[in-house]
């Protein structure tokens, strides 16, 4: 069974939450540290660009303390987070003109990444990591690159993020049905690429 | 299972292991074995490559530079909501009280007391916020006022010293070698707005009341510098 998503001391998010909507920036600062992996990561395998990352990251926190006054506590406060993240991801890579209906050609995976840029910050590569987990992981995100941004969100919520279904739906606002026809979508286009990967698939 | 859509959203919720409520996991045959299988790899595959946690790099500017946008777009919209100067009390009754002194405030209009000579100059002087090398931002001015005629009160955040900038324009000369001198009145709470209200009060050599302003945040901030051009 998968497991929820991660949650930390739901207690202490509550006591953070209620002194950032006293206006206690020290609490604020307490939240970003907690989340900002999760929220940095799920963004950046949305837009694929460190770059753009880094200022959506920026942009969604930064909102997110602005919407603080109308948190009522009735979804977990990373559900709530996580609702907003998306939506301002969504809305980034709506702007640049790429429905959520038409899949992405490999054009868009050329320009949008370039490992060699000097402005993208490149993590430390562990010495240890082989060449072919490497390519693998290659694959799988350029795979989930050409995947539009509303089944790239789903199949990512539910198999990187572990979200369950009624969460997925949740923060998507959309139907649990919508939910199971995007992550079935995804799934099989993912398979279908990755065929020659493991013949498992 | 007839419905080939049915028994794969089944395949999936076995995979996922989100069955609905009263329904227990059926017999399948070998094609549907073979795809609950390869439902199960790409899903575990998906999970052991794709890290959930990416931390941004350089995570203390990261939280910094939050933290900084915050503070700038709460300032900006406190400026722009309540008037930031304010004319001399010649220009009414003196009943220009600062927008943002609501219950519990105190202020109290003096009357100028200092001698008037040399020509008109203008006195900078910065105002910044207290706090954490995290916080770091300018405070917030929500009213001030100067008792003299002769003197207006301007106030601007400055990008380059990071600092709320006090401009006292008019304000007559005295000796460099006299000292002028801030102090913290009062902190207090206002309706409907986040966090305190301070109240300061800005004196010149002879203890003459040069300026009174109503700042936020709620941290007491320090007067650090003073230019007199």
């Amino acid at each position: 069974m998968s497991e929820p998503h991660e949650n930390t001391d739901s207690t202490e998010d509550a006591e953070l939450v209620t002194r950032c909507q006293g206006g206690d920036l020290g609490a604020y600062d307490e939240l970003v540290i907690r989340y900002r992996s999760r929220i940095h990561g799920m963004i950046l395998r949305m837009v694929r660009n460190d770059a753009d990352a880094w200022d959506l990251s920026q942009d969604a926190f930064v909102k997110a303390w602005k919407a603080l006054p109308k948190y009522e506590g009735r979804s977990s406060f990373y559900t709530w987070l996580y609702r907003i993240a998306h939506n301002v991801t969504y809305d980034w890579l709506r702007k640049r003109k790429i429905e959520g209906s038409v899949e992405f050609d490999e054009t868009f995976e050329r320009t949008s990444i370039d490992p060699d840029s000097k402005t993208s910050p490149r993590k430390a590569e562990q010495p240890d990591e082989g060449m072919e987990r490497s390519e693998l992981r290659d694959r799988l995100e350029t795979a989930i690159g050409k995947l539009s941004p509303d089944h790239r969100a789903v199949v990512l919520m539910k198999d990187v993020e572990g979200m369950r279904y009624q969460e997925i739906a949740d923060t998507l606002e959309c139907s649990l049905g919508t939910v199971m026809s995007r992550l079935h979508y995804a799934r099989k286009k993912l398979q279908a690429d990755l065929q020659n990967l493991d013949r498992t698939l | 299972m007839s419905d080939p859509n049915e028994n794969e959203e089944l395949l999936h919720r076995l995979a996922d292991g989100e069955l609905e409520q009263g329904v227990s996991a059926p017999e399948l045959d070998e094609v549907s074995q073979a795809e609950l299988r390869s439902i199960e790899a790409l899903s575990s595959m998906l999970k052991a490559e794709l890290p959930k946690k990416v931390e941004p790099q350089y995570p203390d500017f990261f939280n910094s530079q939050i933290i900084r946008r915050i503070e700038r777009d709460e300032a900006r919209e406190l400026h722009e909501a309540s008037p930031a100067s304010s004319g001399s009390a010649a220009e009414g009754s003196g009943s220009t009280a600062p927008a943002a002194a609501g219950p519990g405030g105190f202020f109290r209009w003096f009357p100028w007391a200092a001698a008037a000579t040399a020509c008109a100059v203008a006195a900078f002087l910065a105002l910044q916020g207290g706090g954490s090398a995290a916080h770091s931002g300018g405070a917030v001015i929500a009213s001030a006022y100067a008792p003299a005629s002769t003197v207006q009160v301007k106030t601007w955040y400055s990008e380059e010293a990071e600092a709320t900038v006090i401009d006292l324009v008019g304000l007559e000369a005295f000796p460099a070698d006299r000292e002028i001198s801030g102090q913290t009145l009062a902190s207090y709470p206002v309706e409907g707005l986040r966090g305190s209200r301070i109240a300061h009060q800005l004196s010149g050599p002879d203890g003459e009341i040069l300026m009174t302003l109503v700042a936020a945040p709620g941290e007491a901030p320090d007067f650090f510098g003073a230019l007199v051009n």
